[in-house]
């Protein structure tokens, strides 16, 4: 504290001062999640009883212990809704890291990064640095008030589904699509389209004899640029049975440039 | 196999494993996605209660699974996976500052902020910080409440919006956690903000 500190909030002050009083070493707090029932399972009695009386008065280790209890409660305890906790893993299953959580192409799986390539290759350090560079830039966007942007969907390509392949639009496109196109299925009368937003609302579905689906107007003029939505289509035969159906597949319209009016 | 029945340890394993031979990477792949999808429905609920935010959630549970898919190939072993997940949850949620941008909107008002604390002209030289800090330890023991204390620390280190705070404490009072950090900011204000006061313009501190 100096002549030069500038003035403090409260806000401030005790962000500043709780950090420096609760990170001390010889505070004899555990690390955060010693407080997780497994991790706590794992000690004596003794150990366990210690543990509590020190976060009796450790206002640092209470809140720990509260976190990780948030935790170990899982979903259904925690009080949240199930609809939150579905459209939640709706984004984590179409986003998944692992490419086969959704499709079964082996084309396009991402290595499992094993520990032995990290440490071996002069490359990766090199893509490292990258990485650090662009999640210097992505903390900065993060840390900047308003939604961070979604991380943009894979552009371009064919969806391969197990059994009718999506081909547009896919991932980023340049306008508000006017229709859905696939590659046909042999032995189909007929496709069903289903277009609905992330966390499946359907906005529009239809059954047509082949591809494309155009959109109608009213559908169309309801998008909005820089919204993810979903579709998919399924094969039906001649007597309306599935033959065959596409992955869901996410697309969304590039956000109009600056000072286009905001229109679609 | 039905990977399912596999532990997460043995998942992980199978997929180092497949991961070292270019073709099975698919396999690899199949292995880490039931591991992941096991945890999809945990992380989903803690990013949920500590954030109060579907979208916010999923932005976050998003980038802790990117962040564990990234970091699992130095998993060790050392601990359980279900730990080591929620250390990078919980790392992931406070770095990337859930908390940090959703305090700006929920940053007390006027009407319950107390006065701005200014420190003493050349305070550092003559407090000690370590007893500063242990002062101050003390008056967050003494003068608060257990959980006053707890809410004050969610909010300004660990990061936890006061809605987050609100729901996960199972707050009733009408204002939730926010009646908890005004009432707990005013008493450390006026109980250590004086004493430092004192200790500073009386010098009695080395």
């Amino acid at each position: 504290m100096t002549n030069s500190t500038p003035r403090l909030t409260l806000d401030e002050w005790l962000r500043a001062g709780l950090i420096a009083a609760y990170d001390d070493p010889t505070a004899g707090c555990p690390p955060p999640e010693a407080w997780l029932e497994e991790e706590l399972a794992a000690r004596t009695p003794a150990e366990r009883q210690r543990l509590d009386a020190h976060a009796a008065h450790c206002p640092a280790c209470a809140a720990e212990r509260d976190l990780a209890r948030t935790f170990d409660a899982g979903p259904e305890a925690a009080g949240v809704r199930p609809e939150d906790v579905a459209f939640v893993v709706s984004r984590l299953t179409a986003a998944s890291p692992v490419r086969n959580v959704r499709t079964s192409e082996k084309s396009k799986v991402v290595p499992f990064p094993t520990r032995r390539k990290i440490e071996s290759s002069p490359l990766w350090r090199l893509a490292a640095a990258a990485v650090l560079v662009l999640a210097a830039g992505l903390a900065f966007q993060l840390s900047r008030p308003g939604a961070p942007p979604l991380p943009a969907p894979e552009s371009g390509g064919v969806v391969r589904g197990s059994e009718v392949e999506a081909v547009s639009p896919l991932g980023e496109v340049a306008a508000i699509p006017a229709e859905l196109r696939w590659t046909p299925r042999s032995g189909a009368s007929s496709y069903r389209v289903r277009l609905s937003t992330v966390d499946d609302t359907v906005l529009w579905n239809a059954t047509v004899p082949a591809p494309p689906a155009h959109l109608p107007a009213e559908v169309t003029r309801s998008l909005h640029r820089a919204v993810v939505y979903v579709w998919s289509v399924e094969a039906l035969g001649p007597a309306g049975e599935r033959l065959g159906a596409s992955e869901p597949v996410r697309f969304h319209a590039r956000p109009a440039p600056e000072g286009a009016g905001g229109g679609l | 196999m039905d990977l399912d029945r596999l532990s997460d340890e043995e998942l992980i394993e199978r997929a180092r494993g497949d991961a070292d031979d270019a073709a099975n990477t698919a396999n690899a792949d199949a292995c880490l996605a039931v591991l992941y999808r096991r945890y999809y429905p945990k992380v989903a609920g803690w990013c949920l209660r500590i954030s109060g935010d579907r979208q916010e959630a999923a932005d976050l549970a998003q980038e802790v699974f990117l962040r564990v898919h990234e970091r699992l190939g130095g998993f060790r072993g050392d601990s359980r996976f279900s730990t080591w997940l929620y250390t990078v949850t919980r790392s992931v949620a406070i770095n990337r500052g859930v908390a940090a941008r959703r305090r700006q909107t929920d940053a007390l008002d006027e009407e319950g902020m107390p006065e701005p604390v200014e420190p003493a002209p050349g305070a550092d030289e003559v407090v000690a910080k370590d007893q500063i800090l242990a002062a101050f330890r003390d008056a967050m023991e003494r003068d608060l409440e257990p959980l006053e204390a707890k809410v004050l620390y969610l909010h300004y280190v660990d990061g936890v919006p006061l809605a987050g705070i609100t729901e996960m404490l199972n707050l009733q009072n009408k204002s939730g956690a926010k009646a908890f950090i005004v009432s707990g900011g005013r008493k450390l204000k006026r109980r250590f903000g004086s004493w430092l006061a004192r200790q500073t313009a009386g010098g009695t501190l080395s």
